[in-house]
């Protein structure tokens, strides 16, 4: 003859009833009969069956249909120990949960005074479970579990608005990580590794590494300590963490989720108020949503599902009221059941005045005025209750005969409250729902206006400075997704639209990278901040001879060294020359086309443009022609003539103010016709101290 | 805690002045404003997901797609933002003065309500705008703006028509000054998700063809679509109105122009768009004309030729004004 005994020790509260009906069927079908422990809310069920002298033992974890099973050959000693050896070595945690409690020969302590009508069992192995009683939901056993709830949702006084320390029944939870289901990039679902934070590490491995984990994702310790990690995960991939130092087992098992089952698929309650949720069983709830998860195995039964990784795929799963048949036959060929019974409890008519967020990220509605909350049964139910736990404690509502109704919760003053409809038996999942009243609170609606800021200073008139380097230095903020248009006119013009980020952010990264080059081009720009209807700012861009005169002097130094290549001859050359020097000078160089008479001589000539706003207005005009001679060419002689006559036609047909005349050492400031060459300037007197580099400059360049 | 009758709720909904069962485009309008005025920023997916579970809709792709056109026509008159990756987030409250002094539009993610309750007036919501009428004088709208956060704003610079390119050869030489993608992200669309809008024999149509230069659009879970167009090699991301103006500059490009049909009206000139139009010339529709169904629009005899022009000139639209000529009633 087989006995079995079952004992109830960590599921979630929403989902016992559930894992209970489970245990009961699987029990049965041993032989045995399963047995609830109701105290704790969060419970597992684990069951041993025993068979003369052997057992089986099976743990019903919150992992759906995650059934850890072993045949005990040897059954020695009291079955209790036999199931408590088995799962302190199968699981860590569970021991915790049920010391002293279940597994203990003599009787568990005296629970506090019992608000269920029924004792629930002792826990002893060897009794006969006890017969099935009606269970019955008192207004204090609800008022005791709502409190606890409300405490571990609203107390201030945890970092990450989520379980209160030292609370009883979260003391013995150790942190572990867990599959979800949310978007990605691309707002596609995906599968998201989440590792909650592990506290203090005071040893351990500096910096962890995801193996496969595309894109790949390392962490510090710290921020694992702190922060906890959320990181896309393949399904195809064992969750493998890799360091250079060693990573303790506390760690690693804290770091390692629950395995995904091979053969089964995977199901995540979809959730407005966050990422899906990983269900505990295989059962699915009508006019519900969820992602399923598939092996490889299952995938090819739904083609719709996406596919990913090795084989792997997800499914995006709408559960109707009335499931079409050929959406059951596909269900049930998953070893997915539908739910029976259903109860609704939503807000409706009154909406929200705001959100309120916790650092966990799940919401609850804040209210303004009497929120309404709709309820409904199918089918209609007559034993229905609303308990509702505020500032003034808690209050059962027990609602008459009820399909669909609505209801009003008028007068409440501010605070938090928890409101959870359940059935006085348990043959409905209680559902709750959070919320706060605040009579003052109003929208969420950005109440700033953008603003850019400059070296830390908010930027309210037209500034000229110099944007060389911008950097860290610039930070533009507006409303969160707003556009803002970021022009940038020098010689070149850049454009790109960026929206700000959910914190009114605007990311200046990419814009900075690229207009760089463009503020370094030249003596003067403008970067213009467009905020649509919120107006733009102007930033003005000027680079003053004082400002530049250390980097062009090392631009000069540099051409001055590289003048000796020219005598080379060499077209290419001597362009790079050329062209360096305009730009070392503050012009931008453009090509033009060589007469035959300088380019048989080896001259080059370029026009330089200078850039000016002119009455608000950006003016690229030809300021001068450079002509760069080769080193022993001799442009004030009278072969040069014809040159030089070349050169002003060149000058008065771009409309250029004169002519720079260089062979690299030797400088010339010629105005158009003049048949002599005005004194010579060379360069490296020029670069012999300050002041004669500034007279240089001042003939030369477009810096002012 | 007690039971509403029916006659409650519907009073309720009245007195919130909020659609107490989400039907036609003006409820929902409301409830997307309503969730996100209280959510402040979030996703479009979840402000779809949070909207339909609270006006207790059916939650199929149909209406999905369906409120997610609405965010991206809210997003068009300014009452709320659309981000990266699916952002979306409220905007201010704003009123700006139109159509001559004659309508103040109110703009931002504030319900209704809360407009009527800080201006003391009725507010009208006209399809796609709200009104009020008669129009406030500006340091009292301004007061009351105020008190909600918010502000007067010039009615040009919203609507944004000195900002936008006058003409499809105007708008291409904009983009061509923008930064392109890399390849890394250009890749992303050489996949056989992507449609491209393929313009000729008079008409455009989205095809599973994604190689090849044109306007690229890939459709996103939540019934939303991300845009690019590809030209002479270079691939640009495209904003939603972006994407909508480089439609209109390739069919004007391929000989594909939409067709807008003008007919008189008592007292003013019928005409319905044949595309979707940019936002800076949906704006400036707002501002002078009325939505009557769809894509079909009234506005007044002496607005019609700037209003004409503007379509012709910058979106390089074909107006079939003989009816208009001939004097044709509707």
């Amino acid at each position: 003859m087989s006995q079995a005994a079952t004992i109830v020790a960590r599921i979630a509260g929403a989902e016992r009833a559930l894992a209970f009906a489970r245990a009961e069927t699987l029990a049965r079908t041993l032989g045995g009969r399963a047995h609830p422990w109701w105290d704790d809310p969060r419970a597992c069920v684990a069951m041993l069956v025993r068979h003369g002298d052997s057992a089986i033992v099976t743990v019903l974890d919150d992992t759906p249909a995650t059934y850890w099973s072993a045949a005990v050959p040897d059954l020695q000693g009291h079955p209790a120990e036999v199931l408590r050896s088995l799962l302190t070595a199968w699981w860590a945690e569970l021991p915790r949960a049920l010391a002293g409690e279940v597994f203990a020969p003599t009787p568990p302590p005296t629970p506090p005074p019992r608000t269920i009508e029924t004792p629930a069992p002792q826990g002893n192995l060897s009794t006969a479970p006890p017969p099935p009683v009606e269970r019955r939901l008192s207004p204090e056993d609800a008022a005791k579990r709502l409190e606890r709830l409300h405490r571990r949702w609203f107390d201030p006084s945890t970092e990450r608005g989520g379980e209160a320390p030292n609370e009883d029944t979260e003391a013995t939870e150790s942190v572990r990580a867990w599959w979800e289901v949310g978007p990605d990039a691309d707002d596609r679902d995906a599968l998201w590794l989440v590792v909650p934070p592990v506290g203090v590490v005071d040893e351990g491995p500096r910096a962890l590494r995801l193996e496969g984990a595309a894109p790949p994702f390392a962490i510090r310790r710290e921020n694992l300590a702190r922060l906890g990690a959320r990181t896309l995960a393949s399904p195809a991939c064992a969750v493998v963490w890799r360091s250079t130092d060693a990573i303790p087992d506390t760690l690693r098992e804290a770091l390692t989720p629950a395995a995904l089952a091979q053969d089964l698929p995977t199901l995540f309650r979809r959730d407005i108020d966050g990422p899906s949720q990983r269900a505990v069983s295989l059962r699915v709830a009508r006019d519900a949503r969820y992602a399923v998860l598939l092996p490889p195995p299952l995938a090819p039964k739904v083609p719709s599902a996406r596919a990913l990784d090795g084989g792997w795929a997800l499914w995006s799963l709408q559960v109707p009221d009335d499931p079409a048949e050929a959406l059951l036959t596909t269900l049930a060929s998953l070893g997915i059941t539908v739910g029976e019974a259903i109860t609704e409890l939503a807000f409706a008519l009154v909406p929200p005045a705001r959100w309120s967020h916790h650092g966990r990220g799940v919401a609850h509605p804040v209210f303004a005025h009497d929120p309404v909350v709709r309820v409904r049964a199918s089918p209609a139910r007559s034993d229905l209750t609303l308990f509702l736990h505020g500032p003034d404690g808690t209050h059962p509502h027990p609602l008459a005969s009820v399909s669909a109704v609505e209801l009003s919760l008028d007068g409440l003053r501010d605070g938090a409250y928890i409101l959870e409809l359940t059935a006085r038996d348990f043959t409905v999942t209680p559902t709750r729902v959070v919320f706060a009243i605040d009579r003052a609170a109003t929208g969420a609606w950005p109440r700033t206006l953008p603003s850019v800021r400059l070296d830390g200073e908010t930027v309210t008139d037209a500034i000229t400075t110099d944007l060389t380097a911008l950097g860290p230095r610039l930070e533009v903020t507006a409303p969160p997704a707003a556009r803002v248009r970021l022009r940038w006119e020098g010689f070149s013009r850049l454009e790109c639209v960026l929206h700000a980020d959910a914190d009114g952010r605007v990311p200046l990264d990419t814009f900075d990278a690229r207009s760089a080059p463009l503020r370094a081009d030249g003596a003067e720009g403008r970067l213009t901040v467009d905020f649509g209807e919120d107006g733009a700012v102007t930033l003005g861009h000027q680079r003053t001879l004082a400002r530049v005169l250390v980097e062009t002097r090392e631009a000069l130094m540099a051409l001055s060294q590289d003048a000796a290549m020219l005598t080379l001859g060499d077209v290419v050359v001597l362009r790079d020359w050329a062209e360096r020097a305009a730009r070392a000078l503050g012009y931008a160089p453009q090509s033009v086309p060589v007469p035959p008479l300088l380019a048989a001589a080896g001259w080059l000539p370029l026009r330089l443009d200078d850039l000016r706003w002119i009455d608000g207005r950006r003016t690229v005009s030809a300021a001068w022609v450079l002509a760069v001679t080769p080193p022993h060419a001799n442009p004030g002689s009278p072969e040069s003539a014809p040159r030089r006559a070349a050169l002003d036609a060149l000058a008065q047909a771009m409309g250029a103010s004169g002519i720079l005349l260089t062979d690299g050492a030797r400088w010339w400031s010629v105005a158009p016709g003049r048949p002599r060459l005005p004194p010579v300037d060379r360069l490296d007197d020029a670069l012999s101290d300050d002041e004669a580099l500034e007279a240089f400059l001042s003939r030369y360049s477009a810096w002012r | 805690m007690r039971v509403l009758s029916v006659d409650e709720v519907r009073a309720r909904a009245r007195a919130l002045a909020v659609p107490w069962r989400a039907g036609d485009d003006l409820a929902w309008r409301e409830v997307v404003r309503v969730q996100l005025a209280a959510e402040g920023v979030t996703t479009r997916r979840a402000l779809v997901d949070r909207a339909l579970r609270w006006a207790d809709a059916p939650r199929d792709d149909e209406d999905r797609t369906r409120l997610s056109e609405l965010i991206d026509d809210l997003d068009a008159v300014g009452d709320l933002s659309l981000g990266d990756e699916g952002l979306v987030a409220a905007t201010a409250p704003r009123a700006a003065v139109v159509n001559g002094g004659d309508t103040v539009l109110l703009l931002g993610t504030v319900p209704t309500p809360h407009f009527e309750h800080a201006l003391g007036l009725r507010v009208e919501p006209r399809r796609v705008r709200r009104v009020i009428l008669p129009r406030m004088d500006l340091p009292a709208l301004t007061d009351a703006m105020a008190t909600l956060g918010g502000r007067v704003v010039d009615a040009l610079r919203w609507a944004g028509l000195d900002r936008a390119p006058t003409s499809p050869t105007q708008w291409w030489a904009e983009l061509n000054a923008r930064d392109p993608l890399d390849e890394t992200a250009g890749s992303e669309w050489e996949i056989t998700e992507v449609q491209r809008l393929v313009v000729g024999d008079g008409r455009a149509r989205w095809r599973d063809e994604p190689r090849g230069d044109g306007l690229l659009r890939r459709r996103m879970d939540g019934g939303w679509h991300r845009f690019a167009v590809r030209r002479d090699g270079c691939l640009w991301a495209l904003s939603r109105d972006e994407a909508t103006r480089t439609e209109l500059s390739l069919r004007w490009e391929g000989g594909a122009l939409p067709t807008m049909a003008v007919r008189a009206e008592a007292g003013g000139v019928r005409f319905t768009l044949g595309a979707r139009i940019p936002m800076a010339e949906y704006r400036l529709l707002l501002g002078t004309a009325d939505r009557v169904d769809g894509a079909t629009w009234d506005v007044p005899r002496a607005t019609w030729p700037a209003l004409a022009s503007v379509f012709r000139e910058r979106l390089g639209c074909a107006l079939d004004e003989s009816a208009l000529m001939r004097g044709d009633p509707a």
